[in-house]
């Protein structure tokens, strides 16, 4: 565990923590083996968690609503380097909002090797509501289970291993403003990234009156044009919403894109 | 069909709109719902809630004194007032610390440097009287107030206060249209309006985002609070005993302060009935637990991303602007400065403002920085009626009151200016670095040059009616 | 904008189309006088307007009598859906104020080319009804056929479903709009005072004049009324909890959606916690989470006790 004093002047912002294996890359990742995204609530210590992983300093604080911009920065680990790139906080997917926009698109079009979806371990129930809506649009995703100091302070305690069994995907527990919990982090994004982890992501049951029929169906067209897409159920409950980025996929035929395996020339990816 | 869109794709977009069709109006609800089943479920099975915590009871109390209905606001005036207080007064010492370092031995320092290289004498004025040290004087005034303001106004933000106090104004921001966090984005303007205006960014709502924005300007900032001290104890404390002089001064620095937020309501208002008009929109304010703040880190990081920021932005347009400051003391037109033709212009219109043409020409050429206003106009006052200075173009300041009260005096102050120009300190154009960052963060010209015109209105108002009632008493 | 002389033009022919198809909705009987008193234009404009119209096939005249041919019914229903869409788009999609959305709808029907309407018909989930309780026309020309009478015309004690509300005079619909009807609310008629009509809209006892009354339609409610525990989350007191039956329907767009992810859904159980100290707004503990809502918002939340 890190504490600040321990760390000499100047050396005082985030990266008092070492982190073996952990190389910071800031602004520049230069070249790139993988994306990670991460995702989140507003207020869950997102941008703690990307002020961690690339040593950069985004400003952070406990109010909703303090990163707007998409931030980027990278990092590497065991022999891998990533671009991280920091979502808008949002609570949900579903809303034509400029935010939940951003970060849907870029989570299904931005094709990210690893989704990290950082949630509050003290208001777990609803940051699974994002949690899970992610988990409909990619199967690479590690929960970062954010703010385990404060939830035992508030006597919330997480059966971490039950969740991710629920969830089909690796869930750490972490304290990102000290630094714990941090190379589990990695060590999950890194296994998922190489496909070491393999991830059976929860599928939702929508169980939606007259939702059913209508999306199987559609669901089948989907595949059936498109080919055999992970998430071809959740394109086609986009299209019966009217998800006008989806809809235009649908129309230019680049949603056929997201069957094929992510390309393997990532190194050259700039 | 239409072009572009392969016949599969086509077949997949009309099966979507019929199947669309038949489904149940509020689908968007219903999928909602059944994803917060699933993760209730999930964590109804995962987690285990303690009962009892220390945390939570520590919670309950601090929201009840701090949200309460007797205390609320108390407290916050109570805070907020100390955290001014601790910023005025605790930037004075490294003021003077860095005001000696950079003003006095570094000009001069630059200034042998650049008489021993032979630079000649107008590249010299320019550069080192010119443009060093108004920069040089910006970076002295602003950095102390503003790595002091921003750390604590950050620890209370990280703490999870801020939040509740756009709980608590709330009500009052709604009756004139806004969000309750316009209370935050004025808090923060009392810091500094650049970081005010980019704190709007936490407003959701376009509508109510502009409004923050376009009326941050009304938070008498930092750099204008020594202003307004410095003037209401000459000219206004001067007015009453001497027992009294200090409290009437300090009396009416907040009486300008509460103005501010009085003329910001009422822009709000004017704004949400007028250019920007719409009910007040949504409102849904998360107010996040109480966490313990991480009080280092939040130091580095709160200076690193405003104090630095904000300065860097005033040093970009304090360099441009010494020049203009020079210059205008130091080219000759028609056997006079170009500042006198300037404040000869302005003396009229001043006059009318209860004021004076130095002041005019001074709130001109300092637009970067409201800190060297005062510097500009004992400069041009001492140029202007031969009182020696520091020299043309060589901003200055005096440390002793009446020596200050005698330059001013000589140049034709009453209290009258004095008032005028504590209300016209607070409605004025906003200084570069916020007008840029209001361009940065609307990208509208239109907004931008409402927002830099806006605060003119009341203060023109103002001023004309206090100088007219005040020379009809006179007389 | 300045317009066209041609815009000008076919500005006009829409409104004259949409005017015969409105009467013949009505029952009544369309004229050149008709058209120019609801148009505000001159007879004289309208009369040179006219051949040109039944040259074009749009309109027929029998006797004094005007009526659309079908094609020109045809392109009054394109004219009828785009202003509605938009209708939907401005309350969904904006903050556009209530007031406006009528005004501002009147001047985008004419810009919407039929391939701009079905891709804002798309891209809003094709949506069967405007925000009003009006259907909106499908892109075949199909509209859904409207139930409903006026709210005046029922009795004391009788159970109803808003279908539809008049956004037509202003001055009355702003009445109606305050009172944050939305077609699809349920409605319980108490009786008539002083001109007054007193109605339990979802639980909150409301007022409205006879005149208003009189442009909002509804049904006989084919499930009944709302259970006698049902309130708004306004109305639960500080310490009190209660559980979400639904979100107003007059809730839409941006409002809407940040409730629901904020976990105001079906079956959430929401505790009033604190007020601030002005009284407005109130802190509720929802979902593991505190969240601030002003009055108006928790106006808007169905709630029942528990």
């Amino acid at each position: 565990m890190g504490s600040c004093a321990s760390c000499g002047a100047g050396g005082c912002g985030t990266a008092e923590v070492r982190v073996p294996g952990l190389q910071r890359l800031g602004l520049r990742p230069g070249t790139w083996d993988g994306i990670v995204a991460l995702a989140g609530n507003p207020n869950t210590g997102k941008s703690t968690v990307f002020n961690r992983l690339t040593g950069l300093r985004q400003h952070t604080g406990n109010w909703p609503g303090k990163t707007i911009a998409r931030a980027e920065g990278g990092f590497a680990y065991r022999g891998r380097r990533y671009r991280l790139i920091d979502l808008p906080g949002t609570y949900s997917l579903l809303s034509a909002s400029p935010d939940e926009e951003v970060a849907r698109d870029f989570i299904l079009f931005g094709r990210p090797d690893v989704v990290v979806v950082v949630t509050d371990a003290t208001a777990l129930e609803r940051n699974l509501n994002l949690a899970l809506q992610v988990l409909q649009i990619t199967e690479r995703v590690v929960v970062c289970l954010n703010l385990t100091d404060e939830a035992r302070a508030l006597g919330v305690e997480v059966d971490v291993a039950g969740l991710s069994e629920d969830l089909g995907v690796p869930v750490v527990p972490c304290v990102a403003r000290e630094g714990e919990g941090m190379i589990a982090l990695l060590d999950a994004v890194h296994g998922v990234s190489v496909g070491e982890i393999e991830c059976r992501p929860r599928r939702l049951k929508l169980s939606v009156p007259g939702l059913t029929g209508a999306l199987d169906r559609l669901t089948s067209l989907v595949t059936g044009a498109f080919g055999d897409l992970p998430q071809a159920r959740w394109v086609a409950l986009r299209l019966l919403h009217g998800d006008r980025r989806i809809t235009e996929a649908v129309r230019t035929g680049e949603i056929a894109r997201l069957g094929a395996a992510v390309p393997a020339e990532s190194g050259a990816r700039s | 069909m239409r072009a572009g869109e392969s016949d599969a794709a086509g077949a997949v977009l009309d099966a979507a709109r019929e199947l669309g069709w038949h489904l149940p109006p509020d689908l968007n609800d219903r999928i909602t719902e059944a994803i917060y089943a699933e993760s209730s479920e999930i964590a109804g099975r995962r987690i285990r809630r303690r009962g009892g915590s220390l945390r939570l009871a520590w919670q309950e109390t601090l929201d009840r004194i701090l949200t309460g209905r007797w205390t609320g606001i108390p407290v916050m005036l109570l805070l907020l007032g100390s955290v001014l207080w601790v910023t005025i007064v605790g930037a004075n010492y490294p003021s003077a610390l860095l005001a000696d370092l950079l003003l006095n031995r570094g000009w001069h320092l630059l200034r042998e440097a650049a008489h021993a290289m032979g630079v000649p004498g107008w590249l010299g004025g320019i550069t080192v009287d010119g443009m060093y040290l108004t920069t040089a004087w910006v970076v002295s005034v602003m950095l102390p107030p503003m790595a002091i303001f921003f750390p604590i106004f950050t620890i209370l933000e990280d703490f999870g206060y801020l939040p509740r106090v756009a709980f608590n104004l709330d009500r009052i921001f709604k009756a004139v249209g806004a969000h309750g966090k316009q209370a935050l984005t004025m808090s923060m303007g009392l810091g500094c309006n650049a970081a005010g205006v980019v704190a709007c960014r936490i407003i959701d709502s376009p509508r109510e985002r502009l409004i923050a924005i376009v009326t941050n300007n009304f938070a008498l900032c930092n750099g204008r609070w020594p202003t307004q001290m410095l003037i209401a104890s000459v000219f206004v404390g001067g007015l009453f005993p001497p027992v009294l002089g200090g409290f009437a001064a300090a009396g009416a620095v907040l009486l300008v302060a509460g103005l501010g937020f009085a003329l910001a309501w009422l822009a709000s208002l004017v704004l949400s009935r007028t250019v920007l008009r719409g009910e007040a929109s949504t409102f849904s304010l998360e107010l996040p637990p109480y966490r313990p703040p991480n009080i280092l880190r939040t130091f580095y990081t709160s200076i690193i991303d405003r104090t630095i920021f904000v300065l860097f932005r005033a040093v970009v347009f304090a360099l441009p602007a010494g020049a203009v400051i020079w210059l205008t003391a130091n080219v000759q037109v028609g056997g006079q400065s170009l500042a006198y033709w300037m404040v000869a212009a302005l003396d009229g219109p001043g006059w009318w403002l209860g004021l004076n043409g130095v002041i005019l020409v001074a709130y001109i050429v300092a637009i970067p920085a409201n800190e060297i206003v005062i510097p500009t106009v004992l400069m041009l006052t001492v140029l202007l009626t031969g009182q020696t200075g520091a020299g043309p173009g060589v901003m200055f300041e005096v440390d002793d009151a009446d020596r200050f009260r005698q330059i001013l005096a000589a140049g034709g102050w009453t209290a009258l200016t004095g008032v005028c120009l504590m209300i016209f300190s607070l409605c004025h154009n906003p200084c570069s670095t916020t007008i840029y960052t209001i361009w940065r963060e609307t990208r509208s010209a239109k907004w931008t040059v409402l927002a830099t015109l806006l605060p003119f209105v009341p203060g023109v108002i103002l001023c004309v009616l206090i100088a007219c009632v005040w020379r009809a008493m006179a007389a | 904008m300045r317009l066209s002389k041609g815009d000008q033009r076919r500005v006009l022919v829409e409104d004259v189309l949409k005017h015969l198809h409105d009467c013949r909705s009505r029952g009544v009987s369309a004229t050149e006088a008709s058209a120019g008193g609801a148009l505000g234009v001159g007879l004289d404009r309208i009369a040179k307007l006219l051949p040109e119209l039944v040259e074009a096939g749009l309109v027929e005249r029998r006797g004094d009598c005007l009526e659309l041919t079908v094609a020109g019914e045809g392109y009054a229903l394109s004219v009828i859906r785009a202003h509605r869409l938009y209708e939907t788009y401005l309350a969904d999609r904006t903050g556009t104020p209530l007031g406006e959305w009528h005004r501002r709808a009147e001047v985008e029907e004419h810009r919407l080319s039929p391939v701009a309407q079905d891709r804002l018909a798309d891209s809003l989930g094709n949506p069967r009804f405007d925000p009003h309780g009006d259907p909106i026309p499908t892109r075949g020309g199909e509209v859904v056929a409207q139930a409903g009478r006026p709210l005046s015309g029922f009795v004391a004690g009788e159970d109803l479903v808003v279908t539809h509300m008049e956004d037509e005079p202003e001055e009355v619909f702003s009445e109606i709009a305050k009172l944050r009807l939305a077609p699809g609310m349920r409605l319980r008629v108490l009786g008539c005072s002083r001109g007054r009509l007193r109605v339990e809209v979802e639980g909150l006892v409301q007022e409205l004049s006879l005149v208003a009354a009189e442009r909002v339609h509804a049904v006989l409610s084919p499930a009944g009324g709302p259970a006698a525990s049902q309130r708004r989350l306004s109305a639960i007191s500080l310490g009190e909890s209660a559980r979400v039956l639904g979100i107003s329907p007059a809730c839409r767009g941006s409002e809407r959606t940040r409730l629901l992810d904020l976990g105001v859904v079906p079956g959430s159980i929401v505790e009033a916690a604190f007020s601030g100290p002005l009284g407005d707004p109130t802190a509720y503990r929802l979902r593991g989470t505190m969240v601030g809502l002003r009055r108006e918002q928790a106006e808007q939340i169905f709630v029942e006790r528990i």
